[in-house]
């Protein structure tokens, strides 16, 4: 049997693969449209939730992910390359270690529990901050200008009655000051931005006495509409927030940090029972073109002990296997270092998941530091809209039909989240996967019975118990 | 923001029907407190209950003839308006400089809150708005009051004089790096943004006309307060702007510029918006810009027009505008009567920094094309802070935010509401109340939730504004009011 990461590694360097791969993947999720979120606005508190960590200035994927044992990696970084001794001790094979601070990561790795996916870019790279943080948040091509968001437009597909029929709870949360340009959708905001929730809680007031009536739609009207619209988020959310906030408990400690006391305040809200599908945090201060070692190092640190701490808090309350995590940048650094011990804007990078649910690995071939583009930059092998539509397809279970329409470009997915064996596992084939299968599976498990080998493995183990206990509760299509 | 990137383009909406006739006071469309107020709302910060209610015994020719009085200038904020900037200034003597501007903040904030009736105070903000200028930049406090004083004078006055002033202004030369353009060393920063934010718009010249422009606004610099001609650094050569060849000079091109139909309907395009609704109809921007041409620019007439006509007071534009932060601040404070001054019910200071807060700080635009204006004032992180704001005003009491002391004293609800006709019939009171405070009617529910807040259970009957408690449930019905969606709408 190969490997899981020997098989991620071989379908990501084979088109032919990766195809068949999709289509497999295509048929374990679209089974679960009829029970999934395109069922409708109505949220739960058992709901998969995505959080997004922004890495803001463009991270230097080459020091994160570090191919140590790669002559063309050091002679590139004469004074700001990862020591292979280093990173090795950080390492997640025998080429490839995380920067020295990454130990959690490395946890995370050795756990199974996280995925790492090389060489993520687009084509004709746009090396603006600006410009290229659009690209990435509203899922756009290099010279397409979109004003909706990615996740805008995903949160408009799952809830087609917005913003006439108001969720329990935001679609959405954006730990920062203004919504990101990823959570606008058709008819605006799809979320809501919270600077500060305790300054946000004390602002807000009890009380929601509005009363609608229907307007005709004149300027008078259309702009009472606005502000209605408005009063009624600002108003609503902040009492599920403020409930939230003080049922839901961090069980373990946090760092100090403005990354980490936001990481802990989204764990307290998921533990409150919030019900917001999609969380957004920055760290800023990747734009590290001088003084890298130092800057970057500290960065690497922070972002390390926030998602570690984030990752144990999650798993202590019991919510990890609904809780997936994603890190973005705009862009990934220069090859070369520059001379001021730093390195310039660049192109592709990796991009990281962590969660318990996660096809985990290394996904990806090594990037090629012999055919760089003519700014001496990497091609990318995976396009950051591949990530999203998987994400959006495995994760959050829309059919690809529906992602094809929110990122277009999308059309080979990436084996990132763990299939449910859904099917293997409804044993009595009554359409759903319940006690009277476990009946089944108890009797047959002693026997070794290769019927109830579900993951597949030639044998009939405690592994197959687990894929079980997935799958339980779910219902086929 | 992105909301308002998203409604760009003009939304499809029932406009109004009427055009730039005058608006004649019929039964279906009286002159009565709603439109007063509508007028009044538009062209002065917070209408009190009193205003709107002379307006409506008097006629709308009188109040616009009235809003367009010219205004004695007021009283400068302190004699240092007269002194020369500092030329090199030292950590002190900024020091100086930021309290100076910080105090030209409220004396500007103290003649918008405390303002008479007249459109001035609106106009000065528009006009800083439309030349926007940033302290932060420009730092001279004296330069600052001289711009400021320019826009009162000119505030309905003509508009090429306008921008003839703006062309060679010391903040302005400062702002816009106008006193560092030279002859061999152009510089484009105000030739551009004359033609693309003051004058033009965008598409209308070429970019080989802004470097004309350029060299034609050399030479002019700053000297203490005053800006100065430097005939050495001028540009004498033949410049070709907007097809016409000359030695052009600043007056020049500004000729050449407002003979540009654009430019009339450039600036009518902007009023319209000021005075009527953000999504502009281009027919009656037309008409306007083709009388502000017939009268040289003078903009009176313009605003006269507008401002007395049917689609002005048409119903689908009543209420159809969205408060600015110094419209919310200021203009709430002056129609629940409250005073501005260190000894009155609140300070200048106060005012600017909620403005501040809510996103619009007095002399500092966010850059050179203004406030964003509309719907970016409103999101949930600043309605909650409105309404916050709005119930400050009410309670009336001193605080803290921060290390900063707010010294306040409390309004008189009772005197408040006894400035309307009927404050013993407590039907008549609440709709009149809601009526003055927003853009729309008070219909069946809107006046039994009044009625629930301010008679809490009681009966109508029971109603008596001097009762023991009667005070208490006029504030919440007054914070109530203030923080309905229709309140953020003028």
């Amino acid at each position: 049997m190969i490997s899981r990461r020997k098989f991620l590694k071989r379908s990501g360097k084979a088109a032919g693969a990766s195809i068949a791969l999709g289509g497999f993947m295509a048929r374990a999720y679209s089974q679960e449209t009829t029970i999934g979120p395109m069922s409708a606005a109505a949220l739960s508190d058992t709901d998969r939730v995505l959080v997004i960590i922004r890495l803001d200035g463009g991270n230097d994927g080459l020091n994160t992910l570090v191919h140590y044992q790669n002559n063309d990696y050091q002679s590139a970084r004469p004074t700001l390359g990862i020591p292979s001794t280093d990173a090795r001790r950080n390492n997640l094979d025998d080429t490839h270690g995380l920067h020295p601070s990454l130990t959690g990561f490395k946890q995370l790795h050795d756990e199974g529990n996280l995925l790492s996916i090389q060489g993520v870019g687009y084509p004709n790279p746009d090396r603006s901050h600006f410009r290229s943080t659009d690209i990435w948040m509203t899922g756009s091509g290099s010279n397409e200008f979109l004003s909706t968001g990615w996740l805008g437009r995903y949160l408009d597909a799952v809830n087609p009655d917005f913003p006439n029929t108001l969720p329990e709870h935001p679609l959405a949360i954006d730990i920062g000051p203004v919504l990101s340009l990823s959570l606008i959708g058709k008819s605006g905001g799809m979320g809501i931005a919270l600077r500060d929730p305790r300054e946000f809680f004390s602002l807000v007031r009890l009380g929601n006495q509005i009363i609608d009536t229907n307007e005709i739609p004149t300027p008078s009207g259309f702009e009472l509409d606005f502000t209605r619209q408005v009063n009624r988020e600002s108003i609503q959310y902040s009492d599920e927030l403020r409930g939230a906030g003080e049922r839901g408990k961090n069980k373990v400690e946090y760092p100090d940090t403005t990354l980490a006391g936001q990481l802990a305040l989204i764990a307290r809200l998921i533990d409150g029972g919030m019900k917001s599908r999609v969380y957004l945090v920055s760290q800023r201060g990747y734009d590290t073109h001088s003084n890298q070692l130092d800057r970057h190092g500290s960065l690497m640190t922070d972002l390390n002990d926030a998602t570690i701490a984030f990752h144990n808090d999650l798993t202590a309350q019991g919510h990890a296997r609904r809780v997936l995590g994603m890190t973005v940048s705009e862009f990934g650094r220069r090859v070369e270092e520059n001379g001021s011990a730093g390195t310039d804007h660049g192109t592709s990078a990796p991009v990281f998941l962590f969660g318990s649910e996660l096809q985990a690995g290394l996904l990806g071939p090594d990037p090629d530091f012999r055919n760089l583009d003519d700014r001496g930059d990497f091609f990318h092998t995976y396009d950051f809209r591949q990530v999203y539509a998987s994400v959006l397809n495995q994760w959050f279970e829309i059919p690809e039909t529906v992602t094809s329409a929110i990122l277009p470009s999308a059309t080979t997915l990436l084996p990132i989240v763990r299939p449910i064996q859904t099917d293997a596992s409804d044993f009595n084939n009554d359409g759903i996967v319940d006690f009277s299968d476990f009946l089944e599976f108890a009797d047959g498990f002693q026997k070794g019975d290769t019927r109830f080998d579900i993951d597949g493995d030639g044998q009939t183990g405690f592994s197959d118990f687990l894929e079980f206990a997935r799958a339980f509760g779910r219902r086929r299509s | 923001m992105n909301e308002l990137t998203s409604q760009r383009a003009a939304p499809k909406l029932t406009r109004s029907a009427a055009g730039l006739e005058r608006y004649v006071p019929t039964d279906a469309q009286p002159w009565n407190n709603v439109r007063a107020a509508h007028l009044l709302r538009r062209t002065i910060f917070g209408p009190t209950p009193s205003e709107i209610d002379s307006a409506v015994r008097s006629s709308p020719d009188t109040v616009v003839d009235q809003l367009l009085t010219e205004q004695r200038l007021p009283d400068p904020p302190d004699s240092w308006v007269r002194e020369d900037p500092f030329p090199r200034p030292d950590s002190a003597q900024r020091k100086i400089e930021r309290e100076r501007v910080d105090e030209t903040r409220r004396w500007w904030m103290t003649l918008i809150a405390n303002q008479g009736l007249s459109i001035t105070e609106k106009m000065v903000l528009f006009w800083h708005d439309h030349f926007a200028t940033q302290a932060i930049d420009v730092r001279k406090p004296q330069l600052l009051f001289k711009q400021n004083t320019t826009f009162r004078q000119s505030a309905f006055g003509n508009f090429k004089g306008l921008v003839l002033s703006m062309n060679t202004d010391p903040a302005m030369l400062y702002y816009l790096d106008g006193r560092l353009n030279r002859v061999g060393k152009p510089n484009e920063n105000y030739g551009r943004e004359l033609m693309e934010l003051f004058t033009m718009g965008v598409g209308n010249y070429t970019e080989a006309d802004v470097g004309e422009a350029a060299r034609a606004l050399t030479g002019w610099t700053v000297d203490g307060r005053l800006s100065r001609l430097i005939d050495s650094r001028r540009d004498h050569g033949q410049k070709t702007f907007l097809g016409q060849t000359g030695n052009w000079n600043d007056l020049g091109i500004t000729n050449s510029i407002f003979d540009q139909p654009v430019t009339a309907k450039f600036i009518c395009r902007k009023l319209y918006q000021e005075f009527v609704y953000r999504f502009p109809d281009e027919v009656i921007v037309g008409q306007l810009a083709q009388i502000l041409r017939e009268n040289n620019y003078e903009l009176k007439p313009v605003l006269e027009t507008l401002l007395l006509s049917a689609h002005f007071f048409d119903d689908t534009t009543i209420g159809s505008k969205i408060k600015s932060p110094v419209e919310l601040t200021a203009g709430t404070a002056r129609s629940l009567g409250l005073k501005v001054g260190n000894d009155d019910n609140l300070t200048a200071e106060f005012l600017v920094d909620q403005a501040d807060e809510l996103g619009q700080k007095l002399l500092d635009p966010p850059n050179v094309a203004g406030w964003q204006g509309y719907r970016s004032w409103i999101s949930t992180n600043t309605l909650p802070k409105r309404h916050l704001h709005t119930d400050k005003l009410v309670n009336g009491e001193s605080h803290f935010v921060g290390r900063d002391f707010y010294a306040m004293k409390p309004m008189d609800p009772v005197a408040y509401i006894k400035s309307f006709p009927n404050p013993w019939d407590a039907i008549a009171l609440v709709r009149s109340v809601g009526q003055c405070l927003t853009a729309f009617p008070v219909d069946k529910d809107r006046e039994e939730l009044f009625l629930s807040v301010l008679l809490e259970g009681a009966e109508v009957y029971d109603w008596n504004p001097d009762a023991r408690g009667a005070e208490f449930r006029i504030t919440n019905l007054l914070k109530l009011i203030l923080e309905l969606p229709e309140f953020q709408l003028g």
